[in-house]
């Protein structure tokens, strides 16, 4: 099974991340719920796969995301973001993330994008 | 607009995945709350834009938590307020004093949504049916306050008058509800409450053009200008172009803005007291939050000290199976026993414990609003709001501290004018604190206003039969003769502090807490409340006593002395029955022997014991037997069976394993004058 760190802020996202996920045959080893946390987390559980929440305290995703793929450069983070935010998946993609999920999700859509990126 | 499963479906079904439902009402009444605590610290003047960015980051994250639950106008609302907080946090817009107001708007509704949601959450995991009828949510309308925002998103010049944050439209829906509950309770017909909400729901336009300050064609014309303007209030628009000045858009909007129950009362439908009662029960429908947030290691302490206790008990139990008769170890094992027993109830108390924190932060709103609906400038300077209460009291104590810190800000500080007259700086200033003293938490509520008027409260008193002309009382007496009932000295009733609740109100609501209030004043230079409750509901430190056979607690706190009288010290009066004479005072005597019917053979109170307790009427003594000890008890419930039983507020396990009833003193007396 593959192993997901799941990272946002709001509590109400990760529980539906998780279902999400679960049903899809992942296995959640984390949740962090900020960017700092994120970053710590990373190098501790050595995820396969990050989704990682944009707006957040303590360090946004996009500084989590640069963190996390200079210490590790194949890490595989996916973006998890608002649909009014797209010019910032740019700068996330920038900044190192395989791919980005909008926001609210559904669930074969999620599943999908992450099979895509664990695939490559 | 309320979210119905027609309008926006559900994606997730709320009894299947209460679990994200429950959590997201958690969370977003957390972001709501820190949102409106870090708007009300933003000073205008000089923005920290960090503030900013912690209140876009939450209701970002309320949008996109609603957008998975399928909650449509909490998504729209929190999204639009998110684009306005987006750009006065890079600087792009100003964070005036407007944009303040319209976030505390928007965050007000969006908790009511929430709430709405809440309830139907509860209806369901409840099982109730979802379509019955009975469930009263506020409806909301959130276009209005959208409005606003798109306004000030697309307004281009910064020189708007001030009033026009003044809401314009909005604000209606909680008075056409208790317009509802008052005619279903009887009170008013419907045709009056058509009549009123009528008159409530004109237009600016109409007010002004029945004032005869603009002609009907100018209004349209403004509402042209309006549709081109992206929604800029038609009274700006007036006033922008001149037909009406400020001072006549404040008085129009005034009238618009009365409430339903201000008009009703002006149209004679019925009084301030009656929708007052009716708004209380209305609040009383409200449910109040079941769950608690506890500190996670007070979690683990209390799973600690249960392990403790189950160690403690295989000691005890093995012991009493061998027979050893090793009095040493058994009383060590059952001294530690207590020791954990005693842990144990300490900490369970704890996790009752929340703080005063949002009870402060949403007085602090309070004082905004009404400072401002009153045109003063009031500080208000908050302090001890980390100190812990009894989740209980916390719910009992918000309406009291509205109602003081109402009257302090719109009678107790004064208008600017007659403050610089009088050498005070021109903005008053309110403190609340609190703090413990004893076993106790005090809450005070000090301003720097004109104080209370003694002659003025002496010459109500007397008017109003309550205290005898030349009768001799000391300033402290008269000044908390305010808490009599009848005794409102504020001579004109605003609509901010005069609603028919006068502080006996206040004073009995403490009360219901075991708490008390008390005020101190000096004209001219402010007043001082004191409130002191109990650190919780759940326990009461009382003396023992007994009747017979018959254990009674009294609750220490009412208790003044207690004594056993000279024979010559108890005489009896004619129309007041027996008393006891205390250096000069006369005490009227309660035996509660005769009040419940029990058979003791101390009947004299010169072989027996009197205490003398204080009620808000005034001191009596009550007979008893014996005092039997001091003692903390449990508050346990008697039930529906002894409601009706005065002068007994509850029961209580004593040492012995016996119940003994807790006496309530004032019930005592009010059972003694029936009898």
């Amino acid at each position: 099974m593959k192993k997901v760190l799941v990272v946002d802020d709001a509590s109400v996202v990760r529980l539906m991340m998780k279902k999400v996920l679960k049903e899809g045959g992942f296995e959640i080893v984390g949740e962090a719920t900020n960017g700092r946390e994120a970053i710590t987390q990373f190098k501790e559980l050595h995820p396969d796969i990050v989704t990682m929440d944009m707006v957040m305290p303590d360090a946004d995703g996009i500084q989590a995301t640069r963190e996390i793929v200079a210490f590790d450069k194949n890490a595989k983070v996916v973006m998890v973001s608002g649909i009014e935010q797209k010019e910032m998946l740019m700068k996330a993609i920038q900044a190192g993330a395989s791919s980005y999920i909008v926001k609210p999700f559904d669930a074969d859509r999620v599943i999908l994008t992450l099979n895509e990126v664990l695939e490559h | 607009m309320s979210d119905n499963p027609e309008t926006n479906e559900f994606t997730l079904d709320i009894k299947e995945d209460s679990e994200i439902f429950l959590e997201f009402l958690s969370e977003a009444q957390d972001h709501l709350e820190e949102s409106e605590s870090n708007i009300l610290s933003i000073d205008e003047d000089s923005v920290d834009y960090e503030l900013i960015n912690a209140i876009f980051r939450s209701i970002h994250s309320i949008k996109g938590s609603a957008g998975f639950l399928g909650l449509s106008d909490m998504q729209k609302l929190s999204h639009e307020l998110e684009t306005l907080l987006d750009k006065a946090r890079k600087g792009e817009i100003p964070f005036t004093k407007k944009i303040t107001t319209l976030c505390l708007d928007s965050i007000d509704i969006l908790r009511t949504l929430r709430e709405n949601l809440s309830a139907k959450v509860d209806r369901v995991l409840e099982g109730k049916d979802n379509t019955d009828s009975s469930c009263e949510d506020e409806s909301v309308d959130i276009q209005p306050t959208i409005n606003n925002i798109l306004y000030i998103l697309n307004e281009k010049s910064e020189t708007q008058p001030q009033n026009t944050e003044q809401k314009i439209e909005d604000n209606t829906t909680e008075n056409e509800h208790i317009g509802e509950f008052m005619v279903n309770k009887g009170i008013i017909t419907q045709e009056q409450l058509d009549i009123a909400l009528k008159e409530k729901g004109r237009k600016l336009g109409e007010i002004l053009v029945e004032k005869g300050i603009v002609s009907l064609d100018i209004v349209n014309k403004a509402i042209e200008e309006q549709k081109q303007s992206l929604w800029k209030p038609v009274g700006e628009i007036l006033v922008d172009n001149g037909t009406v000045t400020e001072r006549e858009l404040k008085e129009a909007i005034r009238v618009q803005e009365r409430k339903v129950g201000e008009i009703l009362i002006d149209n004679g439908a019925t009084t301030p007291e009656k929708i007052n009662s009716a708004l209380n029960a209305r609040q009383a429908k409200k449910g109040q939050s079941r769950t608690v947030k506890v500190d996670t290691n007070k979690l683990d302490n209390l799973f600690d000290l249960v392990g403790e206790l189950v160690i403690a008990n295989t000691l005890i139990s093995g012991e009493m199976k061998s027979g050893s008769n090793n009095e040493n170890r058994s009383n060590k094992n059952l001294s530690h026993l207590s020791k954990i027993t005693k842990d144990i109830q300490d900490q369970v108390m704890s996790m009752r414990m929340v703080s005063l924190k949002q009870t402060f932060q949403k007085m602090s709103r309070l004082v905004r609003d009404v400072s401002m609906h009153a045109n003063k400038e009031v500080e208000l300077i908050i302090s001890g709001e980390d100190t812990e209460l009894d989740k209980n009291v916390i719910e009992e104590i918000a309406d009291p501290l509205v109602h003081i810190l109402r009257n302090s800000v719109d009678h107790g500080i004064e208008p600017e004018e007659k403050r610089i007259a009088s050498g005070k700086t021109k903005q008053g200033t309110v403190k609340l604190s609190a703090y413990h003293r004893g076993g106790n938490i005090i809450i005070q509520i000090q301003d720097d206003g004109k104080g209370l008027q003694k002659e003025r409260i002496l010459k109500k008193a007397i008017d109003k039969g309550l205290i005898k002309e030349h009768s001799e009382m000391s300033d402290n007496q008269i000044y908390n003769l305010i808490f009599s009932p009848g005794l409102s000295t504020a001579e004109k009733i605003t609509n901010i502090s005069g609603r028919g609740v006068g502080m006996d109100v206040v004073k009995k609501n403490i009360e219901k807490l075991r708490g008390k209030v008390e005020v101190i004043s000096e004209e001219g230079k402010g007043s001082t409340f004191t409130i002191k409750l109990p650190l919780t509901l759940a326990i009461i430190d009382g003396i023992v006593v007994n009747v017979g056979s018959t254990k009674y607690i009294i609750p220490t706190i009412s208790i003044s002395e207690s004594l056993r009288p000279k024979k010559e010290e108890i005489s009896t009066i004619k129309n007041q029955g027996e008393v006891v004479n205390m250096r000069g005072n006369l005490f009227p005597l309660v035996r509660l022997h005769k009040l419940y019917n029990i058979d003791t053979e101390r009947t004299n109170p010169w072989e027996a014991i009197v205490v003398i307790v204080e009620t808000e009427e005034g001191k009596f003594s009550i007979l008893v037997d014996e005092l039997l000890g001091q003692q903390q008890v449990v508050i346990k419930n008697l039930g529906e069976t002894f409601k009706g039983v005065k002068g007994i507020s509850g029961g209580a396990i004593l040492g012995d394993g016996k119940v003994g009833l807790i006496l309530d003193v004032s019930g005592i007396k009010q059972a003694a004058l029936a009898a």
